[in-house]
């Protein structure tokens, strides 16, 4: 029989401790564990052996570190008589397969007993909950995949972490942003389509302006946009001698089939023309003298403007003279370039001076006697 | 009624000015508007003269130019100066001829 005739202390793995001194004064405990007066931390309250008064105790006390607390007070009465500790090396190697879970203690099994890269899925649960831990993933991470959900990425993903977005990313609509951040578009980067208008400069853009260079849209110049002629509207006697006198109320605008004017016209009251709008003007005026018998060495046509609708000052004169006869005609013409800067102040006159009575000759049905107002440009 | 011109001339010869340039020396103006011509402008050394000075001119002005229609009436119907050349230069009865109708144009218009 294996181990007959050997103490106790000599069995491998078996420690024999210093006793305790029970004492009225400790009670229950704890009574510090020695062996050879060291503290001595045993297995566990199941591993010790303890002796008082002659009587084994087991499973009425408990053991925290190198303490031993008992369920009852000990008294100074009662003696200790020995202590071991029953270690492992008493534990025969077990069959395999028969280590039970029960036989491990919780939490018994660490991390160095786990040998590496053989924790399986299946031994981790379906729901793994480690939001109260922190996931630290190596630079590289390789294997992801589509793994990873939209729905399990939370916050935004930086600038820094895009390195590469293709255009097919960016079709369809995309969203509105801000015009500011486009620093890099140049001409020739557009394609097709429509810049509006009013992107491309100031002022009213329609049929009737172009775009210069100064980026404003302006009318288009060079155009005639006034052209009138008005015209004596039947011929008149005139017996005012050696006097500038005023041909007023006998024009009327030229209303013969084909006549079409540019623009909104003149107008003419009293004698006085009043101009449509500002502008350079071409004034042309045509006078036809008829000798009313005896002849009239002097006609003169006239032309007046004022640039203040008060005082006129004579801009022009054509004269000519017609002979002593019923048949003599002869015309005078006189013109002027009027700037016309305000339509409410320029205004014209058209006047006469004759040294012999004379017949200026008109008609409502075609020009004879008539003035041209032909608008050149801007003033 | 006279016209201011002929009142004017009539004027200023009583002052001793027998001539007058109505485009510079005196300028007359009718803005028609009823009102007739009037002295714009006077440049004579003479006095310009009031309404009633020329007033006084009125029945002498209407006798001016009653003649002057009397002249001017001739020479419209007076032979032209090419018809006045030819006779002169053919004479004989072409010459007689256009004295004659020249003679009849001033019985046409007599100077009373």
């Amino acid at each position: 029989m294996a181990y007959i005739g050997q103490n106790l202390d000599r069995f491998s793995n078996v420690e024999k401790l210093d006793v305790i001194t029970p004492a009225t004064a400790t009670g229950a405990g704890p009574y510090n564990l020695t062996q050879n007066s060291t503290a001595f931390t045993p297995i566990n309250a199941n591993s010790l052996v303890i002796s008082i008064d002659g009587v084994i105790q087991y499973g009425n006390f408990s053991v925290n570190n190198a303490t031993v607390t008992f369920d009852a007070a000990l008294s100074d009465a009662n003696t200790c008589d020995f202590i071991y500790q029953m270690g492992i090396g008493l534990i025969s190697t077990p069959a395999d397969d028969t280590v039970t879970t029960a036989k491990l203690e919780d939490g018994a099994v660490t991390t160095a007993k786990i040998l590496d890269n053989n924790v399986t899925v299946a031994k981790l649960p379906t729901t793994l909950d480690i939001s109260g831990n922190t996931v630290t993933l190596p630079a590289s991470v390789s294997g992801l995949g589509t793994g990873i959900t939209n729905a399990q990425l939370a916050g935004s993903i930086t600038d820094a972490k895009i390195i590469g977005l293709t255009s097919s990313k960016l079709t369809g609509a995309l969203p509105a942003i801000s015009g500011t951040s486009l620093t890099a578009l140049n001409a020739t980067n557009l394609g097709s389509g429509t810049v509006p208008t009013a992107r491309l400069g100031t002022g009213t853009a329609d049929a009737t302006t172009f775009l210069r260079g100064d980026q404003s849209f302006a009318e288009v110049g060079g155009g005639i946009t006034e052209a009138d002629q008005w015209r004596l509207s039947a011929s008149q006697a005139l017996t005012t001698l050696d006097t500038t006198t005023l041909l007023s109320g006998v024009w009327e605008r030229n209303d013969t089939a084909g006549y079409s004017q540019i623009g909104t016209g003149m107008s003419e009251s009293a004698g006085v023309w009043t101009f449509p709008s500002t502008g350079i003007y071409y004034i042309d005026v045509r006078f036809v003298f008829l000798s009313a018998g005896g002849g009239s060495e002097y006609n003169e046509v006239d032309i007046w403007s004022t640039l203040d609708d008060s005082s006129y000052t004579q801009q022009s004169s054509g004269t000519i003279a017609v002979q002593a006869s019923s048949i003599d005609y002869n015309a005078s013409t006189a013109t002027f370039y009027f700037d016309v800067t305000d339509v409410s102040l320029c205004k014209l006159k058209i006047q006469y001076f004759i040294q012999g009575n004379v017949t200026l000759k008109g008609s409502s049905v075609k020009s004879i006697t008539h003035v041209n107002f032909i608008r050149l440009g801007d003033t | 009624m006279a016209q201011l011109n002929t009142k004017i001339k009539l004027y200023a010869k009583a002052n001793g000015v027998n001539s007058i340039d109505f485009l510079s020396e005196v300028k007359l103006q009718d803005d028609s508007n009823g009102q007739g011509a009037y002295i714009k402008e006077w440049n004579l050394d003479i006095p310009q003269p009031t309404s009633e000075q020329l007033a006084t001119y009125e029945d002498e002005a209407n006798a001016e130019e009653a003649l002057n229609t009397v002249y001017s009436n001739r020479r419209s119907e007076y032979p032209n100066h090419n018809d006045c050349i030819h006779a002169l230069l053919d004479g004989g009865d072409t010459l007689t001829d256009l004295q004659a109708k020249r003679q009849a144009t001033k019985l046409k218009f007599p100077k009373t």
